[in-house]
């Protein structure tokens, strides 16, 4: 099977005023299927910039990314939004939860967009919920929802639509250590279930969740090391039922 | 089923700006309603004209006597007694392509019968004057040639004069008494309703020419043998215009008139009159719809106005929903919908306000109204169509916003 992401030589310009800014300068990596990766490196190294291409978000200005072995510079913007509906799901760092939309409605959005009929499409819907722990809280806005619980009806959402590929942008940075133990350990969970994990943090101890961790530096890969998976040594109580 | 989740979603945006909605939909409502209210009091207006119009019967002219000059001072019309009812037989006659012409004396009488009385004008006129009146009788029968020759003193009432007079309804054949003198009741007119001036075109009573002149109005006339007007009816689509010519050839033959000599008759014609009041309702309608739509747009440009800035608030939901897959025509449609969906909220209660508007004008102002199925559909159509026309920009920017500047947004 060949890699889920390979980057070749990518690179982002930004035109800022006057100075171009190079905020990737020629990455090239490649993730398998069903890896779990941490991508860090202090800020202005570009980490969100790699982010958001591999998201599919934005489109490099030079080299290739394929993801699953689609050209993603070539795509549509409408194709480009259909790819992320099909295969990718994201989690960031403040939730993003639609503030209006109960927990429920936020995790049928991503369904909806990807086609997904009534009864089918509820199900599904509850289903996540009732994974992350949260299948009594469905008709509760986010306001009416702890961090923890937010970042969670995020990770429904992310996974509702069966994605190949999760990205979380900072998932821990606005929870305590109790909530972000928690939601790491979803995280592993779920990529011990055959989903690739790919996460952007500044914190060491996100990242050594990881069973691998690409350092960027100034939009450069500095180091790339794979570790032994350590989630089932330090696993915390289990969160799934 | 995408367009039912984009509504429950509009809906949703709407309520959480409720002020905000309201007061958006306010200009739907107002041009929806007035392009109601203004339609239906135009062509109430329009209505009415048209029932006039028939009423008195289309293709219609009335001649009338000359005024007088007497040592320079001109008096009005009719005041010299130069139209005879041999005038009238002559028109009757000669010209070409007409239905009838119906010579008319008229004066105002006090009717009585039996304990009951009652005020009207009494017309004395021929068995023509049914034709050219287009008026039917209801019961009973008009006169006959006989009693026109001779002066018989029969007579045709009104619908109202014979409701005053005869309140059991039975009046054919009983007879009633004006100065003294009796005559009998041989038919009843047909109901004719008001005219456009509000006056009772029923309160009315009919009796032969030479019978009117002689017993009630004679008196007021100059001469024994003068008529107040000749009624002329001309044939369908008959060319109004001849047939008036022709009258005024032969009455100047008759009057022997000489060229330089001022006609001492007038030709009214009656359709002429009714197409320019025709003309005139049509093009008040007209302006009255043009403005009211003017408002509609005004709330059209509302609309597009706070859409922009739904868009713009929105623009951090706009990219959440990118992320998590929503193609650019997810979000034009999205937005789009809640553009419609405000201006159709607008539309309804417009159509309700539009329509008691109406009834409330025709009750409190006693204005005729007429309400019709085709400008609420028109109003309620151009509302929608004013939603999406206005909508589609402020949707359009919408789908265009890049997924990570959106998501950059607070």
């Amino acid at each position: 099977m060949s890699p889920l992401i390979v980057t070749n030589d990518v690179s982002k310009r930004y035109q800022m005023g006057a100075f171009d800014v190079n905020a990737l300068d020629g990455v090239s990596i490649s993730i398998d299927h069903g890896e779990s990766v941490a991508i860090v490196g202090p800020s202005g190294s570009g980490k969100s910039t790699l982010m958001n291409v591999l998201g599919c978000l934005d489109l490099p200005s030079g080299g290739a990314y394929l993801l699953d072995g689609h050209d993603v510079g070539r795509l549509s913007r409408h194709k480009l939004a259909t790819f992320r509906s099909q295969m990718i799901g994201f989690i960031f760092q403040n939730f993003s939860l639609l503030p209006r939309a109960t927990a429920f409605e936020n995790v049928e959005l991503p369904l909806i967009y990807a086609g997904w009929r009534g009864r089918e499409r509820r199900a599904r819907a509850a289903e996540m919920l009732a994974t992350v722990g949260l299948a009594d809280r469905g008709h509760h806005l986010p306001s009416q929802l702890s961090g923890g619980q937010q970042q969670r009806v995020a990770v429904a959402r992310a996974l509702a639509a069966r994605p190949k590929l999760l990205l979380a942008d900072e998932p821990t940075g606005s929870l305590d250590s109790k909530s972000s133990q928690s939601i790491l350990a979803l995280l592993n969970d779920i990529n011990s279930r055959g989903i690739t994990v790919v996460l952007i943090t500044h914190d060491p101890g996100v990242a050594s969740e990881m069973s691998r961790v690409i350092s960027l530096h100034d939009g450069r890969v500095a180091s790339d090391e794979v570790k032994a998976r350590p989630a089932e040594q330090c696993a915390p109580e289990p969160v799934l039922p | 089923m995408k367009v039912l989740l984009n509504l429950r979603e509009a809906l949703r945006a709407l309520r959480a700006n409720k002020l905000r909605s309201v007061l958006t939909t306010l200009g739907i409502i107002f041009g929806v309603s007035s392009v109601i209210i203004m339609v239906a009091v135009g062509s109430g207006t329009q209505r009415r004209i048209q029932e006039e119009i028939e009423s008195l019967g289309t293709n219609m002219l009335q001649v009338f006597p000359g005024a007088a000059r007497s040592a320079g001072v001109r008096l009005g019309a009719g005041s010299r007694p130069t139209l005879t009812d041999d005038d009238a037989r002559a028109i009757a006659n000669e010209v070409q392509n007409i239905v009838a012409a119906a010579p008319q004396v008229r004066g105002r009488v006090q009717i009585v019968a039996g304990n009951l009385n009652w005020a009207t004008n009494v017309t004395g006129t021929t068995e023509a004057f049914f034709a050219a009146r287009e008026w039917a009788i209801s019961s009973g029968r008009s006169f006959e040639a006989e009693e026109v020759e001779m002066g018989r003193k029969v007579v045709v009432l009104g619908a109202t004069v014979a409701r005053r007079l005869f309140p059991d309804g039975d009046a054919i054949d009983r007879t009633i008494r004006v100065n003294h003198l009796t005559f009998r009741v041989v038919g009843l007119l047909e109901g004719k309703g008001q005219t456009i001036e509000g006056a009772d075109m029923d309160d009315t009573a009919l009796m032969p020419l030479i019978t009117a002149r002689n017993y009630l109005i004679g008196r007021a006339l100059g001469s024994p043998r003068s008529v107040a007007s000749v009624l002329v009816r001309g044939e369908e689509n008959s060319d109004l215009g001849a047939v008036a010519g022709e009258i005024r050839d032969i009455l100047r033959q008759r009057h022997r008139l000489l060229p330089e000599q001022e006609d001492d008759f007038q030709i009214q014609d009656m359709s002429e009159v009714m197409n320019v009041m025709q003309a005139s309702s049509n093009a008040l309608t007209t302006l009255l719809a043009a403005v009211a739509s003017i408002s509609l747009l005004v709330g059209g440009i509302g609309i597009m106005n706070i859409m922009l800035v739904s868009v713009t608030e929105r623009t951090r939901e706009i990219g959440i929903r990118s992320a998590i897959g929503a193609r650019p025509g997810d979000l034009l449609s999205q937005f789009l919908v809640e553009a419609v969906t405000l201006s159709l909220i607008g539309a309804v209660i417009g159509v309700l306000l539009g329509v008691a508007g109406a009834s409330i004008a025709e009750e409190m102002f006693s204005v005729r109204t007429a309400l019709t199925i085709e400008p609420i559909l028109l109003a309620s159509g151009f509302a929608a169509l004013t939603g999406i026309v206005f909508g589609f920009y402020p949707a359009l920017k919408a789908s265009r916003l890049q997924p990570i500047e959106a998501l950059r947004h607070d």
